[in-house]
């Protein structure tokens, strides 16, 4: 009968009905519970008597309330959030290790330092501002040391990060494949299981914390979960993800079959990933490339300065080569700093006199060795040089000898006794000379017979283009009692005696390219003393000759000059040396260099010359900068940023004198322009700006950073709000609904009770 | 819109949230001090915050640098001051000795005084500051002036060196910290060279380079009578030989035509005579005398050996005497060339050196030279204390004039002194200058500071009170939410 089929189902829509409200209410604050609703139709029409006779109701659908396409809105949206909240956190810390602004951080002690720097210059002797220059140096490598170790640790944190991450998501990805077995299982039996589909979207919706899934829908109820375009879980199968460190800081993130590389755009994964790949060594880059330019730019200061207490005795250099590298030409080093091409200055001092041998040594890195540059240093006098067992350079002086690499001035720069001597000397014009095979040079010496020297085309590398060296190894060869020297490529002979008797005379020539017949010179009871002294000006550099102009006595004779010339043998200025000048005052040959004379004979027609070089840049080709050879910072950056070991051992070692001179700090004092010099290394900005930058960057960043995540925070408020209108639980709308199924039910059972009574009637009629 | 009660609530709790943390914030704030404790609180006022306290640990240092130097260009003023009393008290001195109505004794007295007067002013000169001897340039570790033992006498030479220490007052400006003692205590503008004694040398044409007060010692080396072919240097007409202690006695120097000696042989034997010296009384010899000493009228001696003169002799004789200069009190000679009129003399003790015209030197002897405008102050005051005391045995005449020539020295060395103590107090008043605006500057940056990093009090009070209303507020709300009507109470 109809009558109770009608009446079943309605009970059973009814059941239903409130079971779903009760389900419902029961899940109000579940999170992800998309609200259900019981979805009533009238069933399927019979027909009877020719009639169409409605069948009742059946539940239709138990329809799941929610906006798919809000929810991947949401999923975006949270993916966004996890990326900024992680990079949020990690760049908190990074921020906070730098300690800015406040005493003490790292601006604080470079100010430290230039301030140290100050106080050593004003008074180089004093012992307590120089222990006070190391000190300063110390706390500023160590506070750069530290940074930059913290700067590490947040990217081996994020690095962590990361692999913690992929295996929440390996974790996350393995349920969601075995829901989708259970979820296609389920559906075989022709159920929409709500409950599974709920559960899968919670897990998708924790994946999107982590990283950036595509979730692609199949008809058969499951779910395609892509990275980057490739499957992370399709039906009942998950594939892992793995990471991989190379070790040079950053991580690849890879899914496990076919091993290829992934790109992770949102969630926590890929802000850790951020850190690790962008943010930290970014930092790390800006830190170093200011440590770098301080390194630099105080060593090529302090590499070329004396210490007070004199020319070095002995310096070893900081870097090391590994033992198959040192037969490599120097550009192919790894070193701290490029070499280039150039030529390096080499003073070799006499302790006791003072006097200075000044050395050229050219460097060309493309075709010397370490070791070559060793052998080079090691053969000039007075000077040895090795590699120790690690590759590091070694200079050293002989005894009573000292070295530097400064721009001193030669305060004596008449070595080879060509200006005013007391012996009987000779000096030809500037070389080369134009000489033939079987010349002759007569020379008298002291009024002895003659000698003749011959001069034979084997002797010279071209005899036609005769070097002043060359022809002094001949003269040298066959006329022992004359002594020769090369000044200015000129050609100087001198006199074994001294007095105005000994004399030196050319008696006969058989070509005018050395000396005319007739030439000669007699010695004095005087030698004039030729002195340098002062400090020169940068622009001054150059190599200069000092000529007497004509014949005389110093201090005495009316009239008597030399002159200046410049390399180009140009004369550029002409100085009263006779009875206009009181000997022993100082003339200035060029701003900031004197030369004093003493009394004596000069001659212009036997010469007299004396030459000196002032040197603008000792080191051209940044040889000491490289290796780290006599340096005030050791390391390549700021993670190995140390203070020389020798200064640390002992402060005297600290060289401030760019000129030699005892009371001199200008190395000192141009350090401390640093602090207001723009670099180009820096792209024109100065050492404490580009940290300053780097300060306010990683500020900015995080500031940046807070405030899109505050915003996206607030965005996902109103997705969630939006959600919650449509999905969510309004109790007091459930217990409206109960009370409709319930009347249902009491209605139901109303008629049913009604049937069964005209059913009894029925059969009490039978 | 469709509301849940798990929205409602959920809301509430957000709020509270966002509540609690503003209050945190400002709760920070306050306590701190500070609005900018991490560069994210404020990213454009880092760098300017960065910059203002570097300029402030720059300003700290300058301040340290100006006090430095006014302490130490203060002590160096207050002992140029005195250096200027010295000088003064020894001027007067000088005045009073050059009188002609004091005696030996009296000028002895002085010399005490002006010896006096030279320690203190070694004292002066060789007084330490902070960093070591003032007035050393840089060897500050060295004492700058030391007196040293010549063969001439005590002299005061200069161990310093000329080198000036700088500190920097900021922005590019440098201060001298120091005066080198060689500028202060050093030489003027040289004068003309004063020869005094009886040799005859005489100041050549060339430039002295020789300072203060020197002595020129005029050595007899050996006498060469006639030819000189006679053994013993002897002549050969006359007979006349040297005496025996001809070389180490006697003192007459000259070329040839310099001098001569007119010997009578009275005897006719060669046994007795007279004999005299540039026209001088004739002495009375015999043959027994090998060593008579003749004096010219000027009061050169020369010693003979009469024991083999030429019988009958009665004639001229020319004597020439060969010699040697040294201004080093004999540790280096030159042999006198009585052709040169610019002979050069290096004293090797004290570098200096001179040209000597030798064309009229006929006698022996020690010549005091004084180099005239290159005494320094403590050479002035050795000149007046040695021309006092008379060291060199001078005439009275000459002896006064010497005293009163000081005061030309001293007036010299008084000015520079006084242009050193001007150039001092500039830079003092330019450390006092640099530190009062370095004070004021700090203030200023203080305040800038101030305005980037601080918290305004103010402000942050009420955004304090704010927050906690809007709390209170949100507390207000949920206990509401927590009274709302529901159906489920009904049903």
């Amino acid at each position: 009968m109809l009558g109770l089929a009608i009446g079943l189902r309605s009970l059973r829509a009814a059941q239903v009905g409130m079971d779903l409200v009760g389900q419902n209410v029961a899940n109000a604050s579940t999170p992800g519970y998309s609200r259900r609703l019981t979805v009533l139709s009238a069933s399927s029409p019979t027909l009877a008597h020719g009639r169409s006779l409605g069948t009742g109701v059946e539940v239709r659908e138990l329809r799941r309330i929610h906006d798919s396409l809000l929810d991947v809105r949401l999923r975006e949206q949270r993916e966004v959030l996890g990326h900024l909240e992680t990079q949020g956190a990690l760049l908190g810390q990074l921020e906070g290790f730098f300690q800015e602004p406040s005493e003490s951080g790292l601006a604080a002690r470079l100010d430290d330092l230039w301030n140290a720097l100050s106080d050593v210059a004003r008074s180089a002797d004093d012992s307590s501002s120089r222990d006070g220059l190391v000190q300063s140096a110390l706390t500023l490598t160590a506070g750069f040391r530290q940074v930059a170790a913290q700067v590490g640790s947040v990217g081996e944190e994020a690095r962590r990060g990361v692999d913690s991450a992929v295996e929440v998501v390996n974790g996350i990805t393995a349920e969601i494949a075995a829901l989708n077995d259970r979820i296609i299982k389920a559906r075989t039996f022709g159920t929409t299981p709500s409950d599974l589909l709920d559960a899968r979207d919670e897990l998708v919706k924790a994946l999107a914390d982590w990283a950036d899934p595509q979730v692609l829908d199949r008809p058969d109820g499951t779910i395609d979960v892509l990275l980057d375009g490739l499957l992370l879980v399709s039906g009942n199968r998950a594939n892992g993800l793995a990471t991989r460190h190379p070790g040079d800081g950053t991580v690849e993130v890879r899914i496990f079959p076919g091993q290829q590389d992934i790109t992770v755009r949102g969630g926590r994964l890929a802000g850790y990933l951020a850190l690790a790949h962008g943010a930290v060594p970014q930092r790390q880059a800006d830190l170093d490339e200011v440590a770098r330019a301080l390194i630099y730019e105080v060593n090529k200061r302090h590499t070329t300065a004396v210490p007070a207490s004199g020319p070095h005795t002995q310096l070893t250099a900081a870097v090391t080569v590994d033992a198959g590298a040192l037969t490599s030409p120097l550009s192919a080093l790894d070193l701290p700093f490029p070499i280039g091409t150039g030529r390096l200055l080499v003073n070799v001092v006499e302790a006791a006199s003072g006097s200075v041998a000044q050395h050229f040594v050219d460097i060309d890195p493309d075709a010397m060795t370490l070791g070559d540059l060793a052998a080079t240093l090691d053969a000039l006098p007075n000077l040895s040089a090795s590699l120790d067992s690690v590759g590091r350079l070694r200079v050293s002086a002989a005894a009573g000898y000292g070295f530097d690499f400064s721009r001193r001035l030669d305060v004596d720069p008449d070595d080879a006794g060509a200006f005013g001597s007391d012996h009987a000397t000779l000096t030809s014009a500037a070389g080369p000379f134009a000489l033939a095979a079987g010349d002759t040079l007569d020379l008298a010496v002291d009024g002895g017979a003659p000698i003749t020297i011959t001069f034979l085309a084997g002797d010279f590398a071209d005899i036609t283009a005769a070097t002043a060296a060359e022809v002094a190894a001949v003269i040298e060869a066959q006329a022992p009692g004359i002594s020769t020297d090369v000044v200015d490529g000129r050609l100087v002979l001198r006199s074994a005696s001294v007095g105005a008797a000994s004399s030196l005379t050319v008696t006969a020539a058989s070509s005018p390219a050395l000396f005319a017949a007739g030439t000669a010179d007699f010695g004095g009871d005087q030698a004039v003393a030729v002195r340098l002294e002062g400090t020169p000006t940068a622009g001054a550099a150059g190599h200069y000759t000092v000529r007497a102009l004509g014949e005389g006595v110093i201090g005495l004779t009316p009239g008597l000059e030399v002159g200046l010339f410049d390399a180009t043998g140009t004369q550029i200025a002409t100085f009263d040396a006779g009875s206009g000048y009181v000997p022993g005052d100082p003339i200035e040959l060029l701003p900031g260099v004197a030369l004093t004379l003493t009394p004596g004979s000069v001659s212009a027609a036997a010469g007299d010359v004396f030459e000196f070089d002032l040197v603008a840049e000792p080191d051209e080709a940044d040889v000491l900068v490289a290796l780290q050879i006599g340096a005030f910072f050791t390391g390549r950056g700021a993670a190995d940023l140390e203070l020389d070991g020798e200064l640390a051992f002992d402060p005297r070692k600290v060289a401030g004198s760019a000129t030699g001179e005892a009371g001199d700090a200008s190395a000192f004092l141009s350090m401390i322009t640093l602090r207001d010099l723009p670099l180009d290394v820096l792209s024109g900005r100065t050492i404490a700006q580009g940290y300053g930058e780097l300060v306010a960057g990683v500020g900015l960043d995080v500031r940046t950073n807070a405030t899109a995540a505050t915003a996206q925070r607030q965005l996902l408020q109103s997705l969630e709000s939006r959600r919650e209108e449509i999905a969510g639980v309004n109790t007091d709308e459930e217990m409206l609904k109960l009370l409709e199924y319930q009347h249902l039910y009491q209605a139901a059972g109303r008629y049913l009770q009604s049937v069964s009574e005209m059913t009894e009637t029925l059969f009490s009629i039978l | 819109m469709r509301i849940t009660q798990k929205h409602l609530f959920r809301q509430q709790a957000d709020s509270l949230t966002a509540s609690y943390g503003r209050l945190f914030d400002v709760q920070q704030d306050l306590t701190t001090g500070r609005r900018l404790n991490k560069p994210s609180d404020d990213p454009a006022s880092v760098r300017p915050a960065l910059d203002v306290r570097a300029g402030r640990r720059r300003l700290e240092q300058v301040r340290k640098n100006a006090e430095l130097a006014t302490a130490e260009l203060g002590t160096a003023e207050g002992i140029l001051r005195n250096a200027n009393d010295i000088i003064a008290r020894a001027r007067e001195i000088a005045v009073a000795g050059a009188s002609g109505t004091l005696n030996q004794g009296d000028r002895d007295a002085m010399a005490i005084e002006v010896d006096g007067l030279l320690r203190q002013m070694l004292s002066l000169g060789n007084t330490r500051g902070l960093t070591g001897h003032l007035f050393a340039g840089g060897l500050t570790h060295t004492l700058p002036f030391e007196e040293i033992a010549t063969q001439d006498g005590p002299v005061v030479v200069y161990r310093g060196d000329s080198s000036t220490s700088v500190v920097e007052l900021g922005d590019s400006l440098e201060l001298e910290l120091n005066v080198p003692g060689s500028r202060i205590f050093g030489v003027g503008v040289r004068g003309t060279t004063r020869y005094g004694g009886a040799t005859g040398a005489a100041a050549g044409s060339g430039n002295d380079s020789a300072r203060g007060t020197d002595r020129l010692t005029v050595a007899h080396v050996r006498t060469v009578l006639g030819d000189g072919v006679l053994g013993g240097d002897g002549d050969s007409a006359s007979g006349l030989r040297p005496g025996a202690s001809s070389a180490a006695s006697d003192t007459l120097l000259g070329a040839a035509g310099a001098w001569s000696l007119t010997l009578v042989d009275s005897s006719g034997t060669g046994a007795a005579g007279t004999v005299s010296l540039g026209g001088g009384a004739p002495v009375n010899w015999t043959a027994a005398d090998g060593d008579l000493a003749v004096t010219a009228p000027d009061g050169t001696v020369v010693h003979l050996d009469l024991s083999g003169v030429t019988a009958g002799f009665n004639g001229t004789v020319g004597a020439t005497g060969e010699g040697t200069l040294s201004l080093d009190g004999g540790l280096t000679t030159t042999a006198i060339d009585f052709t040169d009129a610019d002979q050069l003399v290096v004293d090797t003790e004290t570098g200096g050196s001179i040209f000597v015209d030798a064309r009229g030197i006929t006698r022996a002897g020690v010549d005091v030279l004084r180099f005239g405008g290159s005494y320094d102050l403590f050479a002035a005051l050795i000149e007046l204390r040695d021309s006092l005391k008379n060291v060199d045995g001078d005439e009275t005449e000459t002896q006064l004039v010497r005293v009163r020539e000081t005061l030309r020295e001293f007036d010299d060395g008084q000015n520079r002194l006084l242009a050193n103590l001007s150039s001092l107090g500039a830079r003092l008043r330019l450390a006092e200058t640099t530190r009062s605006r370095a004070d004021e500057l700090d203030l200023l940056l203080a305040s800038n500071q101030s305005r980037l990093e601080d918290v305004d009090f103010a402000e942050a009070s009420i955004e304090l009170s704010q927050a906690q209303l809007v709390l209170q507020a949100g507390v207000a709300i949920s206990s509401r939410l927590a009274q709302l009507p529901s159906l489920t109470q009904l049903l």
